[in-house]
């Protein structure tokens, strides 16, 4: 009797093993649009634009579920390429019978493409991203009345997210027994047209980038982009906080890309630089 | 720039939060006075002041910093990039500093042990109208500008990277305004001697330095 009572205890008390399923999703404004603001409060660009990514890749490596304690339960290490402007969300692994609890130490990295593999991409979105060595590639639309501007803009600042927690900053995530744990990585693509890298309340804005169109076609480029010195633009605008060597918007737009990885929907992590952005 | 934050109450200390309360001096001096800019002009200051009207300690830390990669614990990947967290300590003593000066005391900071990640310095102006107050020349091949400009308004700079573990032995900390970052994206060229007009190029660059995160580096100094 003494040794049955034991077997039930260990049965209960257990770790136990659950499932985990982790998704990448670009949400709304990277799958539909970022429409303008319709008042100061409103969500959306406060200059009048509509913004309509037609492509937004990402490089993602390196997912890690773990404990703060060093105790590993799942890693997905692939370079893989992820359309998230592709209605989603979409697969980024599965792992099966992980020891339950909570992993409070989960981490991922966006990484610049080298041999990188298709997540959901295609075989060109691929090609696209390992040719140019980026990390994030956003191509897309800004109109507003009868003008619209089109950009299509590589970038290969590197990052590892850690730590992540939700938006009730409770840290990782929960297997439990005999079930299964969804997790989220979430894109933010709006993040591409703060206005400031360091204010807790950015705004979304168009018109400093639309103007840096100085060949009057209508297609932001990057070179455009580097030639617009900061100091060139209200100085309520385009903060840098302490961020060294962003001296102009493609330098800024460089540094806004190390903002776009979230968890969970609105939940965050934190960030650890792997190199300069460029 | 951007308006001053409403005060905000600092982080309780006791049993609940682990924390206890402490004091340290907080100092504060100029850098270098004299340097070379990314356009080529030599800059030579002859008058730097800042008038410093609130310092405040917290434990978040910024997400765009110099110091991020070595010594921050903390910098969040979030909607508003920075969240700034519980305020651990503050000086309200308003002071008028004169960066070409010895270093000044500027008040006793009164807080909470723990953690420092950030801090934030307010600008107001002082019964003269400024927040800053700069003179100078500028030289580049041969060309030498005479410059001035009093900077009005106000402004709340945070986000400054501050790493410390802050404990009850007090001590002081040191804040040194890196007066290289206030004009370091001037450009002189065909500017004219006297007051920096509102447009004029290096009158721009001064504003975005003076809320240059970078351009203010607190250090702790051992008790």
């Amino acid at each position: 009797m003494k040794r049955l009572l034991g077997l039930v205890l260990l049965s209960a008390c257990g770790p136990g093993a659950g499932d985990l399923t982790v998704s990448v999703y670009g949400e709304d404004f990277i799958e539909q649009l970022i429409p303008a603001a319709s008042s100061s409060d409103d969500e959306g660009l406060v200059d009048g634009y509509t913004i309509r990514y037609s492509k937004f890749l990402i490089v993602l490596a390196d997912l890690t579920v773990a404990d703060r304690h060093g105790e590993v339960a799942a890693t997905e290490p692939k370079l893989q390429v992820w359309d998230v402007h592709a209605p989603g969300p979409h697969r980024l692994a599965t792992f099966t019978d992980l020891p339950a609890g909570r992993w409070d130490a989960v981490s991922i990295a966006m990484r610049r493409a080298a041999g990188a593999v298709a997540g959901n991409a295609s075989e060109s979105d691929v090609a696209l991203m390992n040719d140019g060595g980026y990390s994030i590639y956003a191509a897309g639309t800004a109109d507003r009345g009868d003008d619209t501007y089109a950009f299509a803009w590589g970038f290969d600042a590197e990052t590892r997210f850690v730590d992540c927690v939700d938006a009730d900053e409770q840290p990782g995530v929960t297997i439990p027994t005999g079930g299964r744990a969804a997790m989220q990585i979430t894109i933010h693509g709006d993040h591409l047209f703060y206005d400031d890298l360091q204010s807790e309340d950015p705004s979304l804005r168009f018109e400093a980038i639309a103007a840096a169109d100085t060949n009057e076609d209508f297609e932001v480029t990057l070179t455009e982009l580097a030639a617009i010195d900061l100091t060139s633009l209200p100085s309520d605008r385009y903060g840098t906080g302490g961020a060294p060597d962003v001296n102009d918007l493609r330098a800024f737009e460089a540094a806004l890309t190390q903002t776009f990885v979230h968890f969970q929907g609105e939940g965050h992590c934190d960030q650890r630089r792997l190199d300069d952005q460029r | 720039m951007r308006r001053i934050a409403p005060l905000l109450l600092l982080v309780a200390c006791g049993a609940d939060t682990g924390r206890a309360r402490t004091t340290f001096e907080l100092t504060a001096a100029g850098g270098d006075a004299a340097y070379t800019n990314a356009h080529g002009w030599r800059i030579e200051l002859v008058r730097a002041e800042l008038h410093v009207t609130s310092i405040r300690f917290f434990e978040g830390a910024p997400l765009f910093s110099r110091l991020v990669d070595a010594v921050l614990p903390r910098a969040y990947a979030h909607p508003g990039h920075y969240a700034e967290g519980d305020a651990l300590a503050e000086v309200l003593r308003p002071h008028t500093i004169d960066l070409l000066g010895p270093p000044v005391s500027i008040g006793v900071a009164n807080g909470v042990t723990g953690d420092y990640a950030s801090a934030e310095v307010t600008l107001t102006a002082n019964d003269a109208g400024y927040v800053a107050r700069i003179a100078g020349t500028a030289e580049r091949d041969g060309t030498v500008v005479d410059f001035s400009a009093d900077v009005e308004g106000e402004a709340a700079i945070g986000g400054i990277g501050f790493g410390a573990q802050m404990d009850t032995a007090g001590g002081a900390v040191a804040l040194v305004v890196d007066l290289t970052k206030w004009l370091d994206r001037a450009d002189f060229e065909g500017v004219t001697d006297g007051a920096l007009a509102p447009d004029a190029q290096p009158r721009r660059a001064l504003e975005r330095g003076l809320v240059n995160t970078a351009a203010y580096v607190f250090e702790r100094v051992s008790p």
